[in-house]
């Protein structure tokens, strides 16, 4: 199609540019990969313990996941993980039922320490994927859009333009903005006194647990005991959090209520004032 | 204006809340650290974010936003300058967005930029912007957001202020020189101004002298040769009444309207700076606006109320627009009718026909589809810096003329105009200048020239 004459002549002398953040590539294929590692781990326990239920499932739920990963390409969003998510949960529902005893979703199997490396380390790759969402979300998917000079006519148009604004209050500077590696530091600083927070409280459910462990050292006591505690630690812990989401609109109404009156104060004294003034 | 706070847990936060519990309720009840692993780093990022709200808390950030200025030429230059002051004890990092209408396009820098402030710093950013489109654009709102994972727990500080710019189209790229617009308006006047008896400079008639009259202007030969008194009378200054119809009805759409728009401002300006009058009536269904130049320093504001000016995408009535002027006694000398030969040719022709028993010439301006249906790319169209309302118009506008149809109607618009006393003049596309357009028309304008000329359109 044919382009207007003024959109040619503006093609000719600005050129679109759009810059992703660095390595968001690599991001994207680190994402696709550890969620295909979560699954290949458990794809590899079900052939090591025979189970062809568990093999198939996973089978075709890491070819889902595959092939909608690949369709949605660089285009990672929190909200299109909880498919993910979904998948991940519906594969553990469904082969909890039909685990057999070598398989690692079979409850009795906990003890088994090749079980747990299997089990954690699929774990592990499964929160990377979640956690490399949350960073390409934040730093990465925003493709940043400008447009550049591109003609020696607008090029002078822009240093013409910049020395004009010397001296003024408007002078132009390149904006010096944090590189990528600060970023990723101070995301990660962030991340250090919750992992503490929530350490201490694992600690503390395990510490509880050994407790009860030494003192009913009866096997089925003490798993009626700790499992549910640390259930009910985790129904806490996530009440605590959605309340401190209403509790602090409050508090906000709170201090906005505190101003407001100060500024009621200043008003009442300005009018005793000016009675004063005119009497 | 102050910047406010804001703090939004956000639907995928309380999403990844009741995940991360689901996950390690049901790992500990199935006894599998599968799920219980993801559901610690769920807590671990979530809680994460509310630390980091309870450390910035008391955070102040003091934010001033500024333009250079507040009229501009499209494809001018913008410079819009944020002052950040954090007033606390701490060093901050923080993403801030300046929100700019499509009207504009940042330059180097994009929109979104990545700053850290030192305790009790302060940093003046400021944004190159290009005006790519006439309209009012806006500035604002400037958001800082503070902390990780804005995408589960926004914490915000917004300066809702907006600062209106208004974008003026860019300057035309071809230069009239004056000596032709001056020859032009010549022309016209020579053409078209009817001699009236007034104030002016130039003599006009002589008459009985009458109780009132300046005695100064008596003239004394004649009084010694009738014996009686006689005075003078002057012509008065020949001014031209120039009435610009502007259709802003549903066929005069997206470039041609633009074009045709800034035709219009062309002609006002060139008219503005004569001892002419000028009345611009811009109409669609209804009469939408009627714009008289002030003298003085509201001059300039006639250029400015023009550019408010947008298509309806309603069908145009042209006969409303005619009563319109006739009602309120709008006389004229001159109109111009900038519109074009689709929509309801009826109405058009009929409105032409009231014109005429107001007197004057009528010049008519057709802003032909033809050449601006390449120009008006489905690119231009569906780009979402445009007004969608557009692409609704295109689809009923664009299948409706064939060829011989709008030649037809051109015969047709043609005959009746010449019968009136009329002209008319076609835009082709943006190499043709109003201007220029006129001004050949007025050297070609003679009687005998023109008769010669529908003698030969008639032979052939």
């Amino acid at each position: 199609m044919e382009l207007r004459i003024r959109d040619k002549i503006f093609e000719e002398e600005w050129k679109k540019t759009v810059v992703s953040t660095p390595g968001s590539s690599i991001l994207v294929v680190a994402h696709l990969l550890f969620g295909l590692f979560a699954i290949a781990i458990i794809i590899i326990q079900s052939a090591f313990s025979f189970n062809v239920y568990i093999f198939s499932i996973w089978l075709i739920f890491g070819l889902i996941i595959f092939l909608t990963d690949i369709f949605r390409g660089s285009n990672i969003k929190l909200s299109s993980e909880l498919g993910f998510g979904f998948f991940f949960i519906l594969g553990t529902v469904l082969s909890l039922l039909l685990g057999n005893v070598y398989s690692m979703f079979f409850p009795e199997n906990l003890g088994r320490i090749d079980i747990l490396v299997f089990q954690i380390s699929a774990g592990i790759c499964v929160a990377i994927r979640f956690l490399i969402t949350f960073f390409y979300e934040e730093y990465f998917s925003q493709e940043q859009e400008f447009i550049v000079p591109d003609s020696n006519y607008s090029k002078d148009q822009i240093d013409q333009y910049v020395l004009n604004l010397v001296k003024t209050d408007f002078e132009y500077k390149d904006i010096e903005q944090i590189g990528l590696f600060e970023k990723w530091w101070y995301i990660l600083k962030k991340m250090i006194w919750p992992s503490i927070s929530v350490s201490i409280l694992i600690i503390l459910a395990v510490l509880y647990s050994l407790l009860i462990f030494y003192i009913i050292p009866e096997n089925a006591i003490s798993e009626l005991i700790i499992v549910p505690s640390l259930m009910i630690a985790a129904i806490l812990y996530s009440i605590l959090l959605i309340r401190l989401n209403e509790v602090i609109p409050k508090m906000q109404e709170k201090e906005k209520k505190i101003l407001e009156s100060d500024e009621w104060e200043e008003d009442l004294l300005e009018k005793t004032d000016e009675e004063i003034i005119t009497s | 204006m102050e910047a406010t706070k804001h703090f939004e847990l956000t639907k995928n936060g309380k999403a990844f809340i009741l995940f991360g519990s689901l996950f390690i309720i049901l790992g500990l009840a199935i006894e599998n650290y599968l799920l219980v692993v993801p559901g610690f780093i769920f807590w671990i990022v979530v809680t994460s974010t509310f630390i980091s709200y309870f450390q910035h808390q008391n955070l102040n950030l003091d934010l001033k936003l500024r333009v250079s200025k507040k009229y501009m030429r499209s494809r001018g230059l913008l410079a819009v300058a944020t002052e950040i002051n954090n007033s606390s004890s701490k060093a901050v990092r923080f993403k801030i967005t300046l929100g700019i209408s499509f009207h504009f396009r940042s330059i180097k820098t994009p929109e979104t930029v990545y700053v850290k402030l030192q305790p009790n710093e302060t940093k003046k950013l400021v944004w190159l912007l290009l005006a790519v489109r006439r309209g009012n654009a806006t500035i604002g709102p400037a958001e800082i957001s503070v902390g990780p994972f804005q995408n589960l727990f926004e914490n915000k500080r917004i300066l809702k202020e907006k600062i209106s710019i208004k974008v003026l189209p860019q300057r035309p790229r071809v230069n009239i020189p004056w000596k032709t617009k001056k020859e032009l308006l010549l022309k016209m006047v020579h053409e078209f101004a009817q001699r009236v008896k007034g104030r002016g400079d130039e003599f006009f008639a002589l008459r009985d002298y009458l109780p009132g009259d300046e005695v100064k202007h008596i003239d004394w030969y004649a009084t010694a040769r009738h014996d009686r008194l006689i005075t003078k009378e002057f012509e008065d200054e020949r001014n031209l009444h120039f009435l610009i119809y502007l259709d802003l009805g549903g066929t005069m759409f997206g470039p041609k309207f633009e074009y045709a728009l800034s035709s219009a401002v062309e002609l006002s300006s060139l008219i503005r700076g004569t001892n002419h009058d000028l009345g611009v009536v811009a109409y669609s269904d209804i009469v939408k606006r009627f714009i008289v130049p002030q003298l003085g320093k509201k001059e300039l504001s006639l250029m400015l109320n023009l550019y408010d000016l947008e298509a309806t995408g309603v069908q145009s009535n042209f006969i409303d627009a005619v009563k319109f002027t006739k009602n309120n006694k709008l006389l004229h000398s001159i109109a111009i009718i900038f519109s074009d030969l689709e929509g309801d040719m009826r109405k058009k022709l009929q409105g032409l026909n009231l014109l005429r028993t107001m007197g004057g010439r009528v010049i008519f301006v057709n802003y032909s589809t033809i050449d601006f249906n390449i120009l008006a790319s489905p690119g231009w169209l569906l780009s979402k810096s445009q007004d969608m309302d557009y692409s609704h118009v295109i689809e009923r506008v664009f299948p409706s003329l064939v060829k011989d149809e709008y030649k037809r109607r051109e015969k047709e618009l043609r005959n009746i105009l010449y019968s009136v006393g009329g002209d008319y003049i076609e835009i082709n596309g943006y190499d043709d200048n109003i201007i220029l357009s006129l001004y050949r028309l007025m050297r070609k304008y003679s009687p005998t020239q023109r008769l010669v000329q529908e003698a030969l359109e008639r032979w052939n």
